[in-house]
């Protein structure tokens, strides 16, 4: 562990030798250079993670960086379990994704830059989660979003891809700003960036009350930039330009879950800021609660209509960000943290997979898919884990996770919330299963001639699919919950024991909720394929409605609401438009007559300033300086007199003079 | 009482001489008269080097002269060059560095 602030320089290095030698060498080996170090890294967490469950210190090195006088920035990291942890979940998904890429992107354009920028963007999530201050956090969190604007524009000879692009920087900008302002406050408040400083200070109350607050509410605005929650989660969907493997990368596994990295690590500001879990029913709506609440739902709900199958997965990633969001939101912070680490691998495996299906069948149009279940076994029976994970199928790892979620809401009096996860859950299956329906079942539908991908996306599906299958265990409820127990840094631990939040009990209310949501989810997984398994579908609905039984009312206004993604994106863009005209006229306005009054008005005062200085420089200086040559003249000529030249003159005045000085000492004697 | 001889005498030539540099044209004169004021001022020297008990001003009246010596040189050396270049050594008419 003590090792680990190495990874993230390893990883620079890596990209610079990729980017700058990469090129000449090898060109077509650049995963050469990055793959062992990200695999190395990979060991470096998994040995990591053995030294916390024995046991193993926090790790804090830090040394000063810069000082600018109001204080210092430090440089160093925090290694405790869920810094760990969220290394396993960054070198694991890295290490899948960069194998897989060795297969996907054979023969790219921009291979070696690909790899360069992966291994930058893998640096920079590693400094975020390891950084001891949210100086150095900010600075992992840019990197990243440096990293995705530049993978989403990677195909950047489509303009539509680099506007992708240029949109999901922008809108991660604008919560970055949040993100940056709430530093700053606590910053001000506890005069120091580091982590832990400021969340001893939330814990102790020395940093409270509204500037407390209003701090929490600018982190928050961050996070959800960042991890695409509602109101601002319009980039993601779009991000999908990128290539497959950066969607499972970094839209799905790391970077998006780095608002819910940051809200879990400073898990004490936000608890006390929200007073999470201290009231129950309606009175305990907050902000937190109810951005993830609304979004869990409100993915859901996109990814229902959407015939892109990257897009179905990027809404429901959005969706599952939502699920961590209001878990970390009603005080269940274990098992956010296991949603967030299981949700990572099966997630990744959905993504990888889907890139296995748009490599073989080159669209990425569910309507031009469909029977590749027998061409493509492998990525078939991968995919199904994924999708049974994602739907919280026992004994996948989504089942505990979303489980214990949901069970935390219930458990700390949020029911309003496990309402809206549950609906969730419901619509999660549903539109899983429709998708999968739509792309393995039934006949194909499009042309060419699909084939099975070849042994590195195969293995590497089959290698995240079989933790997507079994690491549910280790966050079962209970001792053995390593989440809980070793994973939770110690100050969450103070703010769970102070409220009394619940992570997991092994209680029947728990069992009952468990049997709820599989039920729900079992439900969306039949209406699903009543809806869209051919077999299934032909034996109950009429002949003509195969198709098109979503385009009649009334259901075809909630689609057409659904398909118009609830019209956000026109409303941002007639925002946008409203904001610049009125800005653009305001500002005309404002600079004809306030800022040109002011200008004339300060050109009239200067000129008339200039005026005054004049007279007085030609009159007051000038004069008296002429007026002094005028004396110094006048006495030069008139003093002259007296030199005449005349040597028994001047011996005249000597002895005049020394006899009145020797009349004038007699006297005074 | 027999200083009081000494001191005017010594008083007498100085007044002497500060009269000659004052109404005497004659250059010549003028240095004469330089002369017999130095000279008025070395009685006084060597009196009051006698009534203090003394030698300082034996001493000191023996510079002077040796400095009026050099004087003298400097100044008849002028009185010289004056001669030359006007014919004549009357210093009214020496009015060069008149203002």
């Amino acid at each position: 562990m003590e090792i680990f602030w190495l990874l993230p320089i390893l990883n620079i290095a890596a990209c610079f030798l990729t980017f700058f030698f990469a090129r000449s060498v090898t060109k077509s080996k650049a995963h050469l250079w990055t793959v062992p170090v990200v695999g190395f890294s990979w060991l470096v967490a998994l040995f990591a993670v053995g030294q916390i469950i024995v046991g193993h210190d926090v790790v804090n090195q830090s040394k000063e960086w810069f000082d600018f006088g109001a204080g210092s920035v430090r440089m160093g990291v925090h290694i405790d379990g869920f810094a760990v942890v969220m290394m396993v979940v960054v070198t694991s998904i890295s290490l899948a994704m960069q194998v897989y890429s060795i297969s996907y992107m054979r023969g790219e354009v921009r291979y070696v830059t690909y790899y360069a920028i992966i291994a930058l963007f893998t640096s920079g999530m590693m400094i975020l989660v390891t950084a001891d201050n949210l100086f150095l956090a900010i600075f992992g969190w840019e990197i990243m979003g440096l990293c995705s604007y530049m993978l989403i524009g990677h195909y950047h000879e489509d303009v539509a891809n680099s506007t992708a692009a240029i949109k999901a920087f922008l809108t991660t900008r604008t919560g970055d700003l949040g993100l940056l302002i709430g530093s700053i406050m606590c910053f001000w408040a506890v005069r120091t960036f580091d982590i832990e400083a400021i969340n001893v200070a939330a814990v102790e109350g020395v940093f409270g009350g509204h500037l407390l607050e209003v701090a929490a509410i600018a982190l928050c605005i961050g996070v959800i930039g960042k991890s695409a929650q509602f109101p601002l989660h319009t980039w993601l969907p779009d991000a999908m330009a990128g290539p497959t493997p950066v969607s499972s990368l970094i839209h799905a596994a790391t970077m998006v879950v780095a608002g819910v990295y940051l809200v879990a690590r400073m898990f004490p500001v936000f608890a006390e800021a929200f007073d999470i879990g201290q009231f129950g029913g309606i009175e305990s709506v907050h902000l937190i609660a109810l951005v993830g609440g609304v979004t869990a739902l409100v993915g859901a709900f996109l990814a229902l209509v959407q015939w892109d199958l990257k897009k179905v997965l990027a809404y429901s990633t959005i969706s599952q960000l939502g699920y961590m969001i209001f878990g970390l939101g009603v005080g269940a912070w274990g098992a956010a943290v296991f949603h967030l680490f299981t949700h990572a691998f099966f997630k990744a495996l959905l993504f990888l997979g889907s890139g296995s299906v748009i490599h073989a069948v080159h669209t990425q149009d569910m309507r031009d898919m469909g029977g590749l279940r027998k061409v493509m076994p492998r990525t078939y029976w991968t995919w199904i884990i994924g999708t049974l994970a994602l739907c919280g199928v026992f004994p996948a790892a989504g089942f505990f996770s979303k489980d214990e979620i949901l069970a935390g809401a219930w458990h700390n009096s949020y029911q309003w919330v496990w309402v809206l996860g549950l609906l969730g859950a419901f619509l999660t299956a549903f539109y899983m299963f429709r998708a999968t329906h739509l792309t393995f079942h039934g006949d194909y539908r499009g042309h060419g001639h699909p084939h099975e991908s070849d042994n590195w996306i195969t293995g590497v599906l089959i290698a995240l699919a079989i933790p997507s299958a079994v690491i549910g265990f280790i966050g079962l409820p209970g001792q053995l919950n390593l989440f809980d127990g070793w994973f939770e840094p110690h100050v969450v631990h103070e703010i769970v024991e102070r409220y009394g939040l619940v992570n997991e009990s092994l209680d029947t209310t728990t069992w009952v909720l468990a049997a709820v949501s599989l039920a729900v989810a079992a439900a969306g997984i039949i209406l699903a394929s009543m809806l869209f398994l051919p077999k299934w579908r032909d034996s109950w609905v009429p002949e003509g409605l195969h198709s098109g039984w979503t385009t009649r009312p009334p259901l075809s206004y909630a689609r057409t609401f659904l398909e118009r993604k609830l019209y956000l994106d026109s409303l941002y863009g007639t925002l946008t438009l409203w904001v610049r005209d009125s800005a653009s006229r305001a500002m005309y306005w404002t600079n004809m007559h306030i800022v040109d009054r002011v200008i004339d008005l300060t050109g009239a005062a200067s000129l008339q300033l200039g005026k005054g200085f004049y007279m007085f420089d030609q009159d007051g200086l000038d004069g008296f300086y002429n007026g002094l040559a005028a004396v110094t003249n006048r006495g030069g000529r008139e003093l002259r007199r007296t030199q005449t030249g005349q040597v028994q003159q001047y011996a005249g005045v000597l002895f005049a003079a020394a006899a009145i000085f020797g009349i004038f000492f007699i006297l005074v004697n | 009482m027999t200083v009081n001889i000494f001191l005017i005498l010594a008083a007498f030539l100085f007044s002497l001489g500060v009269y000659g540099v004052l109404a005497r044209r004659n250059a010549v004169m003028l240095l004469l008269s330089v002369e017999l004021m130095l000279n008025g001022v070395n009685i006084m020297l060597v009196v009051f080097g006698v009534m203090v008990g003394n030698l300082t001003g034996q001493v000191f009246a023996l510079f002077v002269i040796a400095v009026a010596a050099a004087e003298v040189g400097v100044g008849l050396g002028l009185v010289l060059l004056m001669y030359r270049n006007k014919q004549h050594v009357n210093v009214d008419d020496a009015d060069l560095m008149k203002g």
